[in-house]
């Protein structure tokens, strides 16, 4: 379960990563937009750029497992939640408007080292959105240090 | 020769840390795990190497699993290409290994974080695979991009190579690095013969000198990158600095704790990456050519060798003048009569301080150490005989100026010693006149005064024959 705290970090426009695996145990990354997660802090959903035929989304619609991570440009704090897809399906728009609100949020950070945001949003902004809702089974402290990787 | 669809070599801005990168692994049961690294370091054309710090999860995949995705991506073109990657192995020593921890261990003493930046290791994998996520926006480097380079090479050695004195082959050669390669920003400093702190003697691109700073060996970037003698490229300050953001960078910190007679190295404020590269000749540790930029991933991969070879040219060219002792056959005529001076002009008043070998003029701190020790004699003798014409031999051969045989530094630092005086316009300047030859230049008569010291450097002040 996340407190608050900790849903306000995840839905506060750092950058989103996804890895999954097939049954031969091979990674396979992406990344997602709008984390959004449930009122009493038990499931996330979000939109990850996984197109039908990507191995990601293979991975999610075979096995489910799945793990997330957050991470503001500094990476000075981390955090990763691991769990299993309940459900991918295509993004309904609301969705898709909160992801759009989070890659604005990101594409400054580009504006930062000097990418334009038409440019981020050629090579970066997610165009096959799944959305995926997963239950939170593990959530991990990854900010570096030596606790680093622990459970929350 | 690389099989990856996208050569490594084609996407060199990718490893320089300026855009994080994830990792994906997965654990023997099947369970993902994902996380951020800083940095993905380029080792050859098929291989890279990853930092094995806070990775706990990440390490006992890997181990358990060698299959791992990571994504790197161009700060310039925000382009981003999955590398498929094997797991080979973890190596603690060697030139990965050293070369990895040198510039963590950089960034850990420019943050105050040596504690937590602790490598336990570098974790080798073959890339199988490299694929752009989208239609790659970037070009790759082209055989033109190597020509340009080449032709900015040629220019700067010829440049070199056309000065008469050290003070010319630094203004030029540091304004080289300006005007043929961009590096606007940086700082020259040569190793002091004592082997622990390195003294600047030119710098370029900063309103004040840098003339006369000094760095402690072993501690920030330019004391790791002397220690190590390794090039230390640090791409992204924000990001160092934002991973303790209480602890400012160390060159500023630094400045807090100055005494009165130490001189702060300058520094932009707004330097969002730094490199340092080491100056060795002859295996020996003659400096640290420091350089600063505006822009995030200014210097890194693919910046090395280049910065390697235009600081191992310069220190080059400067050795060659240090031990170049001639002397320019016999003093100018027209040296001017600087003991006829009114009487009723103010003197200039000038205090000697033995315990740290200090020179303060009209209240005002100079220098200290081996120049102020070779200011004090010409300024004693100038005022004993109205001497105003000297040589950089009698300098080598006077034993109470301790210069070390054989590396001497003298004329790094008499330029240090000529460009304090002339940034104090106290009234006293020195110039260089000929090859070795220095002239003394004084505005108005002086007032000598000597601090002498019971401390530890009473000694050297001695007679030799009550000293002993």
């Amino acid at each position: 379960v996340l407190d608050p705290d900790l849903v306000a970090f995840v839905q506060g426009g750092v950058a989103v990563g996804v890895a999954t695996a097939d049954a031969e145990r091979r990674p396979a990354f992406t990344r997602a937009w709008g984390p959004e997660v449930s009122a009493d802090g038990r499931t996330l959903r979000l939109c990850v750029d996984a197109p039908s035929g990507s191995a990601t989304r293979a991975n999610l619609e075979e096995n489910g497992a799945v793990a997330v991570g957050f991470n503001p440009p500094t990476i000075a704090r981390g955090l990763q939640i691991k769990g299993v897809a309940s459900s991918v399906r295509e993004a309904a728009p609301e969705e898709l408007e909160r992801a759009e609100r989070h890659f604005v949020a990101f594409s400054i950070e580009g504006e930062r080292v000097g990418v334009s945001e038409s440019l981020l949003r050629r090579a970066v902004a997610p165009r096959d959105f799944a959305s995926v809702t997963l239950s939170i089974v593990e959530v991990f402290d990854q900010t570096p240090g030596a606790s680093a990787g622990q459970r929350v | 020769v690389s099989e990856l669809s996208v050569p490594l070599e084609d996407i060199a801005r990718c490893f320089q840390g300026v855009i994080p990168s994830w990792i994906a692994t997965c654990s023997a049961d099947g369970t993902p795990n994902v996380t951020v690294l800083s940095i993905v370091h380029y080792v050859d054309e098929e291989r890279v190497a990853l930092s094995r710090q806070f990775l706990n999860k990440t390490s006992a995949n890997l181990d358990a699993n060698p299959l791992a995705q990571v994504v790197v991506v161009d700060p310039q073109t925000f382009d981003q290409f999955l590398l498929d990657l094997r797991f080979l192995r973890t190596e603690t020593e060697g030139a990965t290994f050293d070369a990895v921890k040198a510039n963590l261990d950089a960034v850990a003493s420019q943050t105050g974080m040596e504690d937590v930046f602790r490598l336990r290791g570098v974790d080798i994998h073959r890339v199988v695979g490299c694929t752009p996520i989208r239609e790659m926006v970037g070009t790759p480097p082209t055989r033109r991009d190597d020509q340009r380079t080449m032709r900015a090479l040629d220019e700067y050695v010829r440049r070199l190579a056309g000065c008469v004195d050290y003070a010319e082959a630094t203004r030029v050669g540091l304004g080289a690095l300006e005007d043929l390669f961009g590096f606007g920003h940086c700082i020259l400093l040569v190793a002091d013969e004592r082997g622990d702190r390195l003294f600047a003697v030119a710098s370029n691109g900063y309103g004040e000198s840098a003339a006369g700073a000094e760095a402690p060996i072993g501690v920030g970037v330019i004391g790791i990158a002397a220690e190590r003698r390794r090039v230390i490229c640090m791409p992204h300050l924000a990001r160092s600095r934002g991973m303790r953001a209480a602890i400012d960078g160390g060159l500023r910190q630094r400045d807090a704790t100055l005494t009165a007679n130490e001189i702060p190295l300058p520094g932009l404020p707004a330097a969002q990456s730094v490199a340092a590269v080491p100056l060795v000749v002859r295996n020996v540790l003659t400096g640290v050519l420091y350089l600063e930029g505006e822009r995030m991933g200014a210097f890194g991969e693919g910046d090395e060798r280049l910065l390697g070879i235009l600081g191992g040219h310069l220190a080059s060219a400067l050795r060659a003048f240090e031990d170049d002792h001639r002397e320019s056959p016999s003093p100018p005529s027209g040296v001017p009569d600087t003991a006829g001076f009114p009487a009723s002009r103010a003197r200039i008043e000038v205090v000697y301080y033995q315990s740290d070998d200090s020179v303060f003029v009209c209240g005002e701190y100079v220098i200290k150490g081996v120049p102020g020790r070779i200011l004090w004699k010409l300024l004693r003798e100038h005022d004993a005989s109205a001497r105003t014409d000297f040589s950089n031999r009698e300098l080598r051969l006077d034993e109470q100026l301790g210069l070390p045989a054989g590396n001497d530094n003298l004329e790094a630092r008499l330029l240090v010693l000529r460009k304090r005086l002339a940034a104090a316009e106290c009234g006293v300047a020195l110039e260089r006149v000929g090859r070795g030859r220095l002239l003394l230049r004084l505005s108005r008569p002086l007032s000598l005064s000597e601090v002498q010291t019971s401390g530890p450097m009473r000694a050297a002040h001695l007679p030799a024959d009550v000293g002993q």
